[in-house]
């Protein structure tokens, strides 16, 4: 036990965060391994223990015999300032070690925002915080998650990223650490390393540039790999599952069985990263997710069961697997929820099976005012389908709903903008023709800011400038002022600190450590973010952001994340792209049509739907 | 049932205990009666609510079952399903008229280990706990809603207060007001000791542990077995 570690937790919020002991938690035998792994998730307790991939790793290695892998979380403000005034070294939940005895540390990269986190967790775990400064002496400091699908601003801080999706690959990295655990340096391992897919290591890769633009970016030994290839779970029907996932004791965002039903995502919404890095669509079957969630309710006790992917509805038997599993969980009083429903009429009527009350609102994402700049960001919704879908919900008894839109989007006008109030204003008045009273009538109008992402076909489109994004804002505050109208926003400036990121290259490192050293933290955070201490971080290190986010990029420019591969072609982006700058929409390849992304081929992988189906049934699909 | 409330598991909240064995409840798979309503959950209730970091060796809490079951049954069902830090004691079968076992709580007992800053003598220690007892009033400063401060009397919800003293480590044993007429927290009944004596404390190895809840002298059947 860490000395006076019960006198520091009861002078922190929230203890529960950093004590572990969980149900299902892992103990296992320090001694008895041949390799430790921390699994470090740069925020929350709360946030970290929901995201699903944490508990999949966690089953993964803790399930063999020769490794064990605990957790730490980003400690909050309060117990940073504890833990440094005592000297109290970064440790893990599960044995209270610190995080730098062990063989490996693992960060997952959710969300650009959650850099200066990784940053400090390295110092306060008293690591080096370079790559270049660590030696064999030191755990190996590794990254995975979206975000490291353009790792190249954290690329001075971390050894080695994972691209992908990490079942397959964390298994052959384990295997590899254990079969030249001292017979290899550090150095030989890493090479080594490189030569597994969805490996990459940046110290590996020299990039060259000229006239401030990319030259090349080549591997610095014959035998590294010139791209590095993302890795998918193959036959994820049967992939590796915690059916024993940890039930935190204090509340997380996510408290409920998350029950991952499909991977993937080829609606083909043009913003969209997830829907480009998680290619190709895999479902599960219903049999195996009846089976699953009979296990995961039996073992964990919650009372609340989600089907997560990134669009359940498009689920092809989500019906089917809804009826099974309600069946299956009545007389346990396990509730069903879906998280992510799509803007049609089929989604509510789902909804209105499975959901008992109607309190939790239901949420809708047009994300554009206008069907032509829908179009262009390929998102296949009409203003009809909203108004059916939102009628259908006012009639099943929702009072409360909440849209979701974004604001300087590629080619958007005043006209796109007029657009998100005239809709909002609609399914308000939808509400009150159908009876809903006006008194309970409310409509949440959530606006955030495009952020350009790499790997998308709106990666080379410059960000808005927060003049332009403060400016519609403000209108739509104004336009938007109404009693049964909430108005949300994002603050632009946090966006263009993730747009500087998002697109980011190495030469970023320094002006991330500057951030962190000047004290920026929990960046995702409203109370935390300091855009002054921002700016003067870019400043004291040359960097101009301006130049980072609202750079326009040719299609023709060697881009800092061309070395990372997803399996979708540049072509098929620049392809997408350009339709996008028509107003043209391009169809799910579900529905039969394949608009050559080129994944299949590349991967040597193809779309697993439920009964070996290649094309679905889909709703609303825009042909 | 009886059970503990050590290790991580003091660190749960009262809030989240709630959570915890709604779902111990459901793992444990015993006939638990569900509440009628759109969210059914298991009915069960609390003796006393625990502050957050103290510890305990003796909580209560009584679960509403659909069915009688073994006691012995229970307490291999629960017992195996609780998370680290909880520890089924005890399991028994009461009344289904009993009392809510809030409503029959009177009192709580403390112990306090705690490393002084200088050496005391038993002797020292007496003078101290008479001289702290004798006031005819122990006033407090609480938090109440909206940043205000409620001052409040804590004397006469001091029942007993003793000690023991090797070198500079003490132990007090405190018998404190709990229930749903109002309860002295053992954290505040300390603090007024501390200094009142001016006695200075490590504050990192001081130790809370909650020792026993007991009833009103006629509802005492009911947290026996």
């Amino acid at each position: 036990m860490i000395p006076g570690i019960n006198f520091i937790l009861n002078r922190v919020q929230k203890p529960a965060r950093y004590v572990g002991g969980e149900w299902n938690s892992a103990r296992k035998n320090w001694d008895s391994v041949s390799v430790k792994v921390a699994f470090a998730f740069p925020d929350t307790y709360e946030v970290g223990m929901s995201y699903l991939g944490l508990q999949i790793l966690y089953h993964l290695v803790n399930s063999r015999r020769d490794s064990l892998m605990e957790r730490v979380f980003a400690p909050w403000i309060d117990m940073e300032k504890e833990m440094r005034e005592r000297r109290i070294p970064l440790f893990s939940l599960e044995s209270q070690k610190p995080v730098g005895d062990f063989d490996i540390i693992a960060f997952t990269l959710q969300y650009e925002m959650t850099f200066t986190n990784v940053i400090n967790m390295l110092d306060l775990a008293g690591l080096p915080l370079h790559t270049s400064q660590r030696t064999g002496q030191h755990p190996l400091v590794i990254a995975g998650g979206p975000c490291a699908f353009n790792p190249e601003p954290l690329s001075d801080f971390i050894d080695l990223f994972v691209i992908g999706e990490g079942e397959e690959v964390f298994t052959e990295l384990l295997d590899l650490w254990i079969s030249l655990k001292g017979k290899a340096s550090r150095e030989c391992f890493l090479v080594e390393a490189s030569k597994i897919q969805g490996v990459y290591i940046p110290s590996l890769y020299e990039i060259s540039w000229k006239d401030g633009k990319i030259r090349s970016i080549k591997p610095g030994l014959d035998e590294i790999p010139e791209t590095v290839t993302k890795r998918v779970a193959r036959n994820f029907d049967r992939v590796s599952f915690p059916d024993s996932p940890i039930v935190p004791t204090t509340e997380i965002i996510h408290d409920r069985i998350m029950l991952e039903i499909a991977r993937g995502c080829t609606r083909g919404c043009r913003f969209c990263q997830a829907g480009m890095i998680y290619r190709p669509v895999r479902e599960k079957s219903p049999t195996t997710l009846v089976a699953q969630a009979r296990k995961l309710s039996a073992n964990t006790g919650y009372g609340e069961i989600s089907l997560t992917s990134l669009s359940a509805s498009d689920y092809s038997c989500i019906t089917e697997v809804v009826h099974q599993l309600l069946e299956e969980l009545q007389d346990k009083k396990t509730s069903i929820s879906l998280p992510s429903l799509r803007v049609d009429a089929f989604s509510i009527e789902l909804a209105k099976e499975i959901q008992r009350t109607r309190r939790a609102g239901l949420t809708f994402a047009p994300e554009a005012g206008t069907q032509r700049l829908r179009n262009t960001i390929n998102k296949g919704v009409t203003e009809e389908d909203l108004l059916t879908a939102v009628s259908a919900a006012f009639a099943a008894g929702w009072s409360a709903l909440k849209l979701y839109f974004m604001i300087g989007l590629p080619t958007e006008e005043m006209e796109d903008i007029e657009g998100i109030v005239r809709l909002s204003r609609q399914v308000l008045e939808k509400g009150f023709s159908m009876g809903v009273s006006p008194g309970r009538a409310k409509v949440t109008v959530s606006v955030s800011s495009f952020v350009p992402k790499a790997h998308t076909p709106f990666q080379w489109e410059p960000q808005a400038p927060q003049d332009y994004l403060f400016s519609v804002q403000k209108t739509l505050k104004k336009a938007l002022k109404e009693k049964s109208l909430i108005f949300h926003w994002h603050d632009p400036r946090v966006s263009f600190i993730e747009a500087v990121f998002a697109r980011g290259d190495r030469r970023l490192g320094g002006a991330l450590e500057k951030a962190w050293s000047l004290g920026c933290r929990f960046d995702g955070w409203s109370e935390c973010f300091n855009n002054l201490l921002w700016r003067k971080a870019f400043e004291l290190t040359g960097i101009n952001p301006e130049s980072y986010a609202y750079k326009r990029y040719a299609y023709g420019d060697l881009l800092p994340w061309d070395h990372i591969h997803t399996g979708v072609s540049k072509k098929y982006l620049i392809r997408e792209h350009k339709r996008a700058m028509s107003a043209e929409a391009t169809p799910d390849c579900r529905a039969g049509n394949c608009p050559g992304c080129g994944l299949c081929a590349e991967l040597v992988a193809e779309p697993e739907l439920y009964g070996g189906k290649w094309i679905a049934e889909i709703q609303d699909v825009v042909l | 049932m009886l059970y503990c409330k050590n290790g991580p598991a003091r660190f749960i909240s009262h809030l989240d205990l709630v959570r915890t064995f709604e779902r111990v409840i459901r793992r444990a798979d015993i006939p638990a009666a569900f509440s009628m309503g759109f969210n059914p959950h298991s009915i069960f209730s609390f003796a006393a609510p625990l502050q957050v970091g103290i510890g305990s060796e003796s909580e209560y809490l009584d679960i509403l079952l659909k069915n009688e079951v073994p006691p012995e049954e229970l307490h291999a069902s629960i017992g195996s399903v609780l998370p680290e830090g909880l520890h089924l004691k005890e399991v028994w079968q009461v009344p289904d008229d009993s009392p809510a076992l809030m409503s029959i709580v009177e009192w709580a007992e403390y112990e306090v280990k705690l490393e002084l800053k200088k050496q005391l003598n038993a002797g020292g220690l007496e003078e101290y706990i008479d001289s702290f007892l004798k006031q005819p009033e122990i006033v407090v400063r609480r938090k109440a809603k909206k940043g205000r401060v409620k001052i409040v009397d804590i004397r006469p919800g001091i029942y007993s207060l003793g000690g023991f003293i090797k070198d500079n480590i003490l132990l007090l044993r405190m018998k404190l007001k709990t229930g749903s007429n109002g309860s002295v927290r053992p954290g505040e009944a300390l603090d007024a000791f501390l200094e009142h004596n001016a006695l200075a404390v490590e504050p990192a190895e001081t130790d809370i542990v909650r020792t026993g809840i007991f009833p009103l002298q006629h509802a005492g059947m009911y947290l026996k077995r």
